[in-house]
């Protein structure tokens, strides 16, 4: 799949949703605006980064921002939503069913202190 | 106002509403960071932003530093919303409501 385009984007983030039991979000603008930004991150960085979260361009530092990042697990069955509520939870829509959830930032600020070092450099 | 370093990386969004001064520090492929802007404007507030990724690194350092120094925030997410001589943190259109209105903050 070519992830440098909206159709593959899509079944990227599908694929990922089927392999960890959750689902994407219904919300056709809320969807279409996450899949732009993933598209936009991944020509401009060579990689998918989250779309709601300040990238660093330097793959390293931001390993951890890879869609789906490293704290989607946690948040999805904690909060039933990834930081970008990209990703939900199974039964997002028979329990939870709001427009959106705000979830709070559960990346260490020590890796957001990195980036703001490598852009000093 | 910010400093003229911030001041000429700004867009700005007329509205009707100009009894604040209100500068987002945005993503542009940031979903929060669209609905925080789509918020205003169906409030028809009047507002500036910045899309730090799509200023150079020399700017962003200097944006983020600025930000860290003037608001000492627990830590930095998109929106970062300044009202005024008050800031919201990420999306929270409760805290902007009660920012941006009549005589609020």
């Amino acid at each position: 799949m070519d992830m440098e385009t909206k159709e593959g984007m899509k079944e990227y983030v599908k694929a990922v949703s089927q392999k960890n039991d959750w689902i994407l979000n219904k919300d056709q603008v809320t969807f279409d605006n996450l899949i732009d930004g993933l598209v936009e991150n991944k020509k401009k960085h060579g990689y998918q980064s989250c779309p709601c979260r300040l990238a660093s361009g330097n793959r390293d530092l931001d390993r951890d921002l890879i869609c789906p990042c490293d704290y989607a697990p946690d948040d999805v069955k904690e909060f039933g939503a990834c930081y970008c509520n990209l990703y939900l939870r199974s039964d997002f829509y028979e329990t939870i069913n709001t427009e959106y959830v705000i979830v709070p930032e559960r990346r260490p600020l020590e890796k957001e202190n990195a980036v703001l070092e490598h852009f000093n450099e | 106002m910010f400093p003229e370093f911030i001041e000429k990386l700004t867009q700005e969004v007329d509205g009707a509403d100009n009894a604040h001064d209100v500068m987002i520090f945005t993503l542009s492929t940031c979903m929060w960071c669209k609905k925080c802007k789509t918020l205003l404007k169906d409030k028809n507030v009047k507002y500036r932003y910045v899309d730090l990724d799509k200023i150079d690194s020399g700017e962003k350092i200097n944006v983020l530093k600025y930000i860290r120094e003037k608001y000492k925030p627990d830590r930095i997410a998109y929106p970062f919303l300044v009202c005024d001589d008050k800031f919201v943190i990420g999306y929270d259109p409760n805290k902007y409501e009660e920012l941006l209105k009549p005589g609020g903050n």
